[in-house]
């Protein structure tokens, strides 16, 4: 039996699954809580949990995939090492002049001479000494050094002269071990300095990151007695290596609904459907087009950050099973952004949660803190002012509820403010009543304590006058009607052009439907909330659409109604990210493009990492049928692949002129390398 | 009142120069203020003379001629019109690319844009991809309009596209092609954002940016 462990880090839970590659069997699954100051705890009991009582000992498991939020995260959070960028060729007063710094991620740049045209040529020779210099004076002030060469995608002599120089003076005074280096040309074939430039420091900064966790994974698995080679889901569902990962950590956000949608597509089999993955702090939306993710072209967007990274075009919204459900200012119940401990997770760890809840019942005092409560995280933290850490030590005993907290405290709206920050920093953790509440207060969902949801229900229902069923009946419907508009969005997005056109810049194109009364008066009637109207309106997906995460039983079956279509809900749906962690490829591309140069005498060729002429274009195709897939091979093996299937595609562009004119022009021709393989056993980076 | 207003576009029709430069003063000195004039008569004017040229009824030499008058009129407004004065339609910067002298064309686009409101910056002929960029940030238009005569110059709009994308400056404007031998296809396959077979067209297009 050949065995496959799959391992999700979640916004709330770790998953971790054991799958019979011969027969694709889910043989065992379990999870824990994300631990985010240290993800590899979570990750070890998540993984212990999934041997226990199951017969397969951990020597037989022969591949271990990790889809991590680790990138998203910290890019989000604007976490990551202090990098240096050494930009090549950039014109630092065009920078300053749009306000670009603050695309560059980090304020250590170097502006150098050098750089290339759109042809390749280059434009200034590098200036080497301003650029030792520049790495000398930081190399033991920085992490990583990013590069990133004007047109550097169409010609990286730069881009490599610079990596070449930092790995020569950083090697010494880094105890043998060069500093990490990103390139541009690296990491996209794309133009737009800026972009490229954003993306690269991006990468750079993630690398020690990413490293030290795949350093405590491994630790971890070493400990459980699991040797197998270690792999991790890049944002395009794709499987890399993890030693590889760590170069190209960038690659590996969107991750998570990445292996969402190769899981729903491994356990479901269908192609063309739509899969929603209902998470704890988040749900994603993706297409599946003929069992393949559909991709963002453009690049997806992180945080502020817009990258050049092809991962899937996933939408994502803030609505889980752990989002706080608050009361608006006109009593009506909103649910997320914020994702909050469930009460019923928070009282099965701590049962006095259920006394204080019910001391809460008819409190009128404070009534719009009912039902939650703030617990100290288990980490350090520097720099805390002193009434910060007096309130962390309160904090510390167990979790205290926040009309508790402002009865005893003198200054309770002060308080309130004070643990905005520290949950911010994320030192304090908030409970309270969340959809998953909703559902064990309805008995419909049973793991932890429903006592706790039912009181927390009528406090929240109190405020409302509604019955306490009703007002759960409300919040679990809420649910799924954003899901389908949150469905619906999307597929308008990308169906209708927005105006300015969906490329441009912060334009996501999603319907804003406030601003489109007509358009939600429809949606309404389609969602059926407006009963007394004369209308009626109906949605129709066209295709299935797949819902996995936990509990989607309770949320999905109407969304499949509003859009009177296929629900499937594959088996296992609640761990179906951890077995897209195992299920992926090794999928690479190399791209060569070969463009006229004037006079249409001479054709140079771009390879991925030089450049090179020819009399004839045939003769440029040629060289790049025989030097690019051996490159390609080598590379699939140090990226993971066992046996390598490779792929060549050939684009001749070419346009027709106004008819007197004479013959079509030439524009190039691009060769895309894509090489498949399986994660393999042999390959050593 | 709109007589005189009417009198001036219809001399500009007819590309009488001096006879508009006469009335745009007369204008003035009833009392019209210099917005009044600018749309009431010279735009309205050129208007009647694009939709002839697209018709096929007036042809390349008049429309220059008419854009002569236009001139004329504008010499005595333009120490008027204060800024912000103009409902300017857009600013614009246009040029023939690198290694193309051909300049008629890309003349009659302008005056005809200038016509229609638009703020024109003229590059000339010969336009290096650098000086494209160099203008984009300069001048900060919201359309960058391109002229190619020769199949073997078209090729060049290509690379001012690009290097308007490597610089970061791309989503900042609209890009719109013509010349001759070129065709919407081309201009789609280079990344452009618009193409105008005529100098007419030129204007709707460019108008379909801006509104």
């Amino acid at each position: 039996m050949t065995v496959a462990l799959g391992i999700d880090t979640g916004g709330t839970y770790t998953d971790a699954v054991l799958v019979d590659q011969t027969s694709g069997k889910v043989l065992s699954a379990a999870k824990a809580l994300t631990t985010y100051h240290d993800l590899s705890i979570g990750i070890g009991e998540a993984v212990a949990a999934a041997f226990e009582g199951h017969a397969v000992p951990p020597a037989e498991v022969n591949l271990v995939g990790l889809s991590t939020t680790l990138a998203t995260n910290a890019i989000v959070e604007g976490r990551g090492s202090p990098v240096c960028l050494l930009l090549a060729g950039y014109d630092p007063a065009l920078i300053r002049q749009y306000g670009f710094e603050r695309d560059l991620v980090t304020q250590d740049v170097v502006y150098l001479r050098g750089g290339h045209d759109g042809a390749g040529n280059e434009v200034e020779p590098l200036d080497e000494p301003a650029a030792r210099e520049a790495i000398l004076a930081r190399r033991d002030q920085v992490e990583a050094f990013a590069v990133s060469g004007y047109f550097g995608v169409r010609n990286p002599a730069h881009e490599l002269r610079l990596r070449a120089l930092v790995e020569e003076l950083t090697v010494s005074a880094n105890g043998g071990q060069p500093l990490p280096v990103t390139c541009g040309h690296e990491l996209t074939t794309r133009l737009n300095a800026v972009r490229r430039a954003t993306t690269t420091a991006l990468n750079a900064r993630l690398i020690p990151l990413l490293r030290e966790l795949i350093a405590t994974v491994r630790r971890t698995l070493d400990a459980l007695g699991i040797a197998a080679p270690l792999m991790v889901v890049k944002g395009d569902g794709s499987l890399v290596r993890a030693e590889w990962a760590v170069q190209r950590p960038i690659e590996t956000i969107l991750s998570g609904p990445a292996a969402s949608v190769v899981g729903a597509w491994y356990l479901a089999g269908r192609r063309d459907v739509w899969m929603v993955d209902v998470g704890g702090t988040t749900t994603d939306i993706v297409a599946l087009r003929d069992g393949r993710p559909r991709l963002n072209a453009e690049g997806a967007q992180v945080g502020r950050w817009r990258t050049m990274v092809e991962a899937v075009d996933a939408h994502t919204i803030g609505l889980g099973g752990d989002s706080l459900v608050s009361l608006d200012g006109d009593g009506r119940p909103a649910i997320g952004p914020r994702r909050v401990v469930p009460l019923c997770l928070l009282a099965d760890q701590f049962p006095q949660v259920v006394d204080e809840l019910e001391r809460q019942v008819g409190v009128r005092r404070w009534a719009g803190l009912a039902a939650q409560f703030v617990l100290a995280q288990p980490r350090t933290a520097h720099g805390l002012s002193e009434s910060d850490q007096a309130l962390l030590q309160v904090l510390g005993a167990g979790p205290q509820s926040l009309m508790g907290l402002a009865e005893r405290l003198r200054y309770g709206s002060l308080v309130l403010r004070q643990l905005e920050s520290l949950e911010a920093r994320r030192l304090v953790l908030r409970a309270g009543f969340t959809p998953t509440d909703a559902l064990h207060a309805l008995g419909r969902f049973e793991r932890w304590n429903a006592e706790a949801s039912r009181i927390g229900a009528e406090l929240l229902a109190s405020q409302l006058d509604l019955a306490p069923e009703t007002f759960c009946e409300r919040v679990v419907a809420d649910v799924s009607s954003r899901v389908t508009t949150a469905l619906v969005s999307k597929l308008l997005s990308d169906e209708v052009a927005a105006p300015g056109g969906a490329s441009a810049p912060g334009n996501t194109g999603v319907p804003d439907w406030e601003r489109e009364p007509a358009a939600a008066a429809f949606l309404a009637r389609a969602l059926g909330q407006v009963p007394a109207s004369d209308l009626d309106c109906r949605l129709a997906l066209r295709q299935p659409v797949i819902a996995i995460g936990a509990p989607v039983e309770a949320y999905m079956p109407r969304v499949a109604e509003q859009l009177s279509t296929e629900l499937i809900i594959p088996p296992h749906a609640d761990v179906a990210n951890a077995v897209g962690a195992v299920a992926g490829s090794v999928v690479l591309k190399l791209q060569a493009t070969i463009r006229p140069l004037d006079g249409d005498q001479r054709f140079r060729l771009h390879l991925p990492d030089s450049v090179l002429d020819f009399g004839a274009v045939e003769e440029g195709v040629a060289y790049a049928r025989r030097v690019v897939p051996d490159q390609l091979r080598a590379l699939a093996r140090q990226a993971g692949a066992g046996q390598v299937e490779l792929q060549v595609s050939r684009e001749d562009r070419t346009v027709a002129v106004r008819a007197e004119w004479g013959q079509p022009i030439y524009l190039g021709t691009l060769l895309t390398f894509t090489a498949v393989g399986r994660p393999g056993p042999c390959a050593s980076a | 009142m709109s007589d005189i207003l009417q009198q001036i576009a219809s001399n500009l029709y007819s590309g009488a120069d001096k006879a508009v430069a006469g009335l745009v003063q007369q204008a003035l000195d009833q009392g019209l203020t210099p917005a009044e004039v600018l749309s009431g008569g010279l735009i309205a004017g050129m208007d009647e003379v694009g939709k002839d040229f697209k018709a096929g009824v007036l042809y390349v030499p008049e429309v220059l001629i008419a854009a002569r008058a236009m001139h004329a009129g504008m010499g005595i407004l333009r120490p008027l019109l204060a800024a912000g004065d103009v409902p300017t339609a857009g600013k614009c910067i246009i040029g023939t690319v690198e290694g193309d002298l051909h300049d008629i064309g890309k003349n009659l686009v302008r005056m005809m844009m200038e016509g229609a409101g638009f703020e024109m910056v003229d590059l000339g002929t010969d336009v290096k991809a650098g000086a494209f960029v160099a203008a984009v940030r300069e001048h900060k238009p919201t359309i960058v309009g391109m002229s190619a005569l020769l199949t073997t110059t078209m090729v060049r709009m290509k690379t001012i596209v690009e290097a308007l994308e490597e610089a970061g400056l791309r989503h900042s404007v609209k890009i719109m092609v013509g010349g001759a031998p070129l065709t919407a296809a081309f201009a789609r396959e280079i990344g452009a954002d618009g193409y105008a077979p005529d100098a007419a067209s030129a204007v709707d297009v460019a108008r379909g940016f801006a509104g």
